[in-house]
């Protein structure tokens, strides 16, 4: 997997962080900038927490993103290397909390988070009071997750 | 022996904030006068006998600036804003949630 160079930003981790996020939310790289809290969110885990322990998160992150050469390689290793350790999973588990709801440890990290949750879109319903889905739309009927 | 301070007159009603629904209370209770001989409450219509009507005194609390916006422009977005931030940033969004703690 390649990691893509981000432009404007002159931090070698940030594309790392990029890069698993995306694997890590299933959303691609593209969609999760176009939230506008990129930067903000990797800025915000720095002041959050010991740069030691983001920064052992982000050398296992590259370290798999460098050696898997499909999407089942990637799932296996993310698996392998994050999710069965204990405070890789921690980590993992506060930064997909954090794309999806906007919140680090329960706290929305600004006041942009709330309304760019990515849990929005999945569940295909607005963030209340923010972006309003507009005119007549309470005459589409509502996503059937059975069907 | 308590000092009668007579320079705010006795309220039969006091009603804090004049938001909708204090609006809406202080209208109900205007349109009624306290009619001496049925001993209830009427419509200011129906009273029969005009020296019989006794009218409500209601007071009203207002919190005003601190809690509602500014009347001039510039700073009511200002204010605006404030709010919309503050409810945005707030983790149980409730219909309180977008004004200051008074």
């Amino acid at each position: 997997m390649i990691i893509n160079k981000i432009l404007n930003v002159d931090d070698y981790y940030y594309d790392v962080f990029m890069s698993i996020s995306e694997s890590l939310t299933g959303f691609s790289v593209n969609e999760l900038q176009s939230t506008g809290l990129a930067e903000i969110y990797y800025k915000h885990i720095l002041g959050q927490i010991e740069v030691a322990t983001f920064i052992e998160f982000l050398n296992t992150s590259k370290t798999i993103l460098e050696n898997s050469y499909s999407q089942d390689q990637l799932n296996n290793a993310i698996n392998a290397e994050i999710i069965a350790d204990p405070g890789m999973q921690d980590m993992s588990n506060n930064i997909i909390t954090m794309w999806y709801l906007g919140t680090w440890e329960g706290a929305y990290v600004n006041d942009l988070s709330y309304k760019e949750g990515l849990v929005w879109n999945i569940m295909h319903a607005h963030p209340p009071g923010a972006k309003q889905p507009g005119f007549k739309s309470w005459g589409v009927k509502p996503v059937n997750s059975n069907s | 022996m308590s000092q009668q301070n007579n320079s705010l007159p006795k309220k039969d009603v006091i009603i804090v904030g004049t938001g909708i629904a204090g609006s809406l209370i202080a209208k109900l209770l205007t349109d009624h006068v306290f009619d001496t001989k049925k001993g209830k409450m009427v419509y200011r219509t129906e009273v029969e006998q005009p020296e019989d009507a006794r009218e409500l005194s209601v007071l009203m609390f207002e919190a005003g600036l601190e809690a509602g916006l500014e009347l001039d422009s510039a700073s009511s977005l200002t204010t605006y804003n404030e709010y919309i931030r503050k409810f945005y940033m707030e983790e149980a969004k409730v219909p309180n949630s977008p004004y200051p703690n008074l």
